[in-house]
């Protein structure tokens, strides 16, 4: 376990993103930024949480509004599998209802859209120091 | 009665003749001779004569007797006989005169005889002649003789003549001697035979009363005989006969006339006596009838006259009638008039001013005024006045118990009846005024109370030219009029106080309309309201369609600058990455597009297809119930068409769906799902919307499309949305919305 836990550590960055223009762009330009790290993306909900129970990444990245389990829920099932994971939420400002769902879930990042691409590589930095020093 | 002597005659008997006129000288021998010869000649003629006029006599006898034969007018008869008879005897004395003359010329000739012994030779050739001629004439007597017998016979067949005449004829000398009495005449004197009769005139008279109407008893020289005697003739006159000692009476007609010779010398009184006491009798009868007919025909003309007195009365009365008939008429000309001012009639003053200028016009009176009595002087104001308005100048009328108060206005207006003058100028009730109107010519006045709501206001005064001009029937309609004007009054009170209400009432409605304008408003705010609520929702949906694309072009704007400053630039990088970037302008560019025609508000009905609204609508809300996971899915058959107006349709639609996503999320259901169906039937749409939300519960059910009616908190839920649904597709597309609840859910159901 110790051992998958640092092979999953090496993986690196999840991406589960709905919309194509979106999930493309930031897949090429998180790629791009952080060379060398493993890099999975997923296009809902479930896909997006069984490629992190395969290659459990250091921090995931996922928007609220996916098919078939919402990025809230994933959340939360990542959690559950490991309370340490760090998880980024793209999410809108009015999404209120949302923000209150991820209020019982401690240290969740919050990146609001329309997403400030530099915004987003500080937070995964951040979230990798994190990680590091944790 | 004085007898009467015989009448002298002209024609004396040849004793009484004159001496012969005396003889020319005996020296005149020859001429005397001569003279002789002339005389015989002369007589010879005479004889002639004679002779002619014994035959014109007979014949005249023949024609009278065929007359007699013929004709049975007695007197005229008779009288013609005894005419006959005069000219018979007058003959046979005038051939007694011829012989006499003869005998003097004998008596000539013989005393011419001695003087002619001288000439005796010469003479006897000529005393032959003479006696051949005497011989000759001697002859001619003897065949009168003759004559004379054949006369008397005439005579006795005139007498038969007589005898069988109806009427009586007495034939009496000139003393009066009544020696021949015809049978009839017998009889009729009640007497037996002729004998009876041989009266002399005087005798007669004694035994007879006679008299006459016009003379009474008749002297003796009235009497008819007398009168016939004295050369008159009678003819018809009438005479009644009374024998005193028996009480015989008759009544006589008698008929008279002298019989003369025919040198005119009166010979005989002949009286023709008809009996006419019968006829008399009768045309007395006749006559008392006739006076009793005049009697009568004066008592029927008297009566006649007292008939056509009477129908002359009549005539009047009746003329009087129809004068007041006609003044009647007038009335009832006037109260129809009035009556049809008293419905045009819209206040009081105008009536009255309408019933005093009619009065005036129509009836024919001087003057016609309105007055109303005044309550604390109890002075009577003219308040209207037609005709001879200027009478009423300072004219001072009260109800009061005053001189001017008991004219008839004054007692109408106190005693709330009427009064009635037909002597203007003489009743003492108008004494007060009897200067002023003389003035006018005022004859008679009538006046009548006016009454309002039964209370006493005041009275109307009509003045008349003549007098006596009211009578009982104009009385009773000038009451009628009264009465049909406080009738008015009393509607027009009504009227008035029906006009208040009326006004009362329409301020009512006034208010309630300006209440209802109120809540029209309100509805008006309300539709504001869900509008913009319908705004915000869309600025929502906006906001989740955008958001996405928005995104998406901040990223890739952003990628942009990252490798064209890392890579170098790269023609198909960066076109194709402008590519996807303008996509998603046109996406949000559309979208924008169906937001606006979402709410441009239609402006009139068209067909559109249902199917092309529906996807509209999901287009529009299609983001905002993703975000909430809810799923959605239709189903349609065919592409139903209907008329209306296509963005309310789509308005109503989308509320329903909104109603159902804002359910979702209240009530937290797990999986959220909505069905629409569209189908056709019957020629109808039907769309339906079902949801999994659990329903609507049972209470409220009947109240979800009211206005304001809302479950939601007031921060969300304006309760307009589903009635603004119902209005639309009942209201401006005569369909039907109805919800219902099924298969855990609530299912709204759009039939057009």
């Amino acid at each position: 376990m110790e051992r998958t836990d640092e092979a999953a550590s090496e993986s690196g960055i999840l991406l589960v993103e709905d919309d194509v223009i979106a999930r493309t762009s930031l897949s090429q330009l998180l790629s791009v930024k952080f060379r060398g790290i493993p890099f999975h993306c997923a296009e809902d909900g479930e896909s997006g949480l069984a490629l992190y129970r395969q290659h459990l990444p250091r921090v995931v990245i996922t928007d609220i509004g996916l098919p078939l389990l919402n990025g809230i829920e994933l959340a939360r099932a990542i959690r559950v599998d490991r309370p340490q994971a760090r998880i980024i939420v793209l999410s809108a400002h009015s999404d209120s209802r949302c923000l209150l769902a991820t209020a019982e879930l401690a240290d969740i990042h919050f990146v609001f859209k329309p997403t400030d691409i530099n915004e987003l590589f500080a937070v995964v930095r951040r979230c990798f120091e994190e990680e590091e020093a944790g | 009665m004085t007898k009467k002597e015989p009448i002298a005659t002209d024609h004396a008997p040849p004793s009484a003749r004159p001496p012969s006129p005396p003889r020319p000288a005996k020296p005149l021998k020859r001429a005397r001779c001569g003279s002789s010869i002339e005389r015989l000649a002369s007589t010879r003629l005479q004889v002639s004569q004679l002779e002619q006029q014994l035959q014109g006599t007979q014949e005249q006898l023949r024609v009278a007797t065929e007359q007699l034969d013929t004709s049975r007018a007695g007197f005229q008869l008779a009288e013609q006989l005894l005419t006959i008879n005069g000219d018979f005897q007058s003959a046979g004395v005038s051939f007694q005169a011829a012989n006499e003359g003869l005998r003097a010329v004998v008596d000539d000739l013989n005393n011419s005889k001695e003087e002619l012994e001288s000439s005796k030779e010469e003479l006897q050739l000529l005393n032959e002649e003479l006696i051949a001629v005497n011989r000759e004439l001697q002859a001619k007597v003897q065949e009168l003789h003759g004559s004379q017998l054949q006369s008397e016979l005439q005579l006795a067949q005139l007498r038969a003549i007589l005898d069988s005449l109806n009427d009586g004829v007495v034939i009496s000398d000139l003393q009066g001697n009544m020696f021949l009495w015809n049978p009839a005449a017998v009889l009729m004197h009640g007497f037996s035979d002729q004998q009876q009769c041989r009266w002399r005139y005087e005798d007669f008279a004694t035994l007879f009363e006679l008299s006459t109407e016009e003379e009474g008893i008749l002297p003796p020289e009235r009497r008819p005989l007398r009168r016939i005697l004295s050369g008159e003739t009678l003819r018809d006159w009438e005479v009644q006969l009374r024998r005193p000692e028996t009480g015989w009476q008759r009544i006589f007609s008698y008929s008279g006339t002298l019989a003369r010779g025919k040198d005119g010398k009166p010979l005989l009184a002949v009286t023709s006596v008809a009996d006419v006491t019968e006829h008399k009798r009768a045309q007395q009868d006749l006559q008392r009838a006739h006076k009793e007919l005049e009697r009568r025909v004066r008592e029927r003309t008297i009566e006649l006259t007292t008939t056509v007195e009477t129908l002359l009365e009549e005539i009047t009365q009746r003329e009087r009638a129809e004068a007041s008939l006609r003044r009647l008429n007038a009335l009832h000309e006037l109260l129809g008039a009035v009556d049809q001012a008293i419905v045009r009639a819209v206040d009081r003053d105008s009536l009255f001013r309408d019933f005093c200028r009619i009065s005036v016009q129509h009836g024919g009176f001087l003057l016609a005024w309105v007055g109303l009595t005044e309550k604390a002087s109890g002075r009577v104001r003219v308040v209207a006045a037609s005709g001879a308005a200027s009478y009423l100048d300072d004219i001072r009328v009260t109800a009061n118990r005053e001189a001017e108060g008991e004219g008839p206005t004054g007692i109408a207006t106190r005693e709330g009846t009427y009064y009635i003058c037909n002597d203007f100028q003489n009743d003492p009730h108008t004494r007060a005024w009897h200067e002023k109107g003389k003035l006018h010519g005022i004859r008679a006045s009538a006046a009548v109370a006016l009454k309002e709501q039964g209370r006493v206001i005041g009275a109307f005064t009509l003045y008349a030219r003549e007098k006596d001009f009211f009578d009982r029937q104009h009385t009773a309609l000038l009451l009628q009029m009264g009465a049909d004007i406080s009738f008015a009054l009393d509607h027009l009170l009504q009227e008035t106080r029906r006009r208040e209400a009326e006004q009362a009432l329409q301020e009512e409605i006034l208010e309630r309309l300006r209440a209802v304008e109120g809540l029209r408003d309100k509805e008006r705010l309300l539709v504001l309201q869900s509008r913009q609520a319908a705004l915000g929702e869309m600025i929502g949906n906006i906001a989740h369609q955008w958001r996405q694309p928005l995104n998406a072009l901040g990223l890739l704007i952003q990628e942009m600058a990252m490798f064209s400053a890392a890579d170098g630039p790269d023609g198909g990088y960066l076109e194709g990455t402008a590519g996807r970037a303008m996509e998603l302008v046109y996406h949000m560019s559309r979208t924008i597009d169906d937001f606006r025609n979402f709410f441009s508000p239609d402006k009139e009905r068209m067909d559109f297809r249902v199917r092309q609204v529906i996807d509209t609508v999901i287009s529009i809300i299609d983001a905002s119930l993703k975000e909430q996971r809810i799923a959605l899915e239709i189903s349609a058959q065919g592409d139903p068409v209907v008329n209306g107006y296509p963005n309310e349709f789509s308005q109503a639609l989308l509320n329903i769906l909104l109603n159902a996503r804002d359910v979702f999320a209240e009530r937290r259901i797990d999986r959220p799902r909505i069905e629409v169906k569209l189908w056709q039937e019957n020629g109808r749409t039907l769309l339906t919307i079902g949801d999994n939300a659990g329903g609507i519960p049972e209470e409220i059910l009947d109240k979800i499309f009211d206005p304001y009616f809302t479950t939601k908190g007031p921060d969300k839920g304006t309760g307009i949305g589903l009635h603004m649904s119902k209005t639309i597709i009942e209201k401006s597309m005569n369909g039907r919305l109805t919800a219902s609840n099924r298969q855990g859910g609530a299912q709204f159901c759009i039939e057009v």
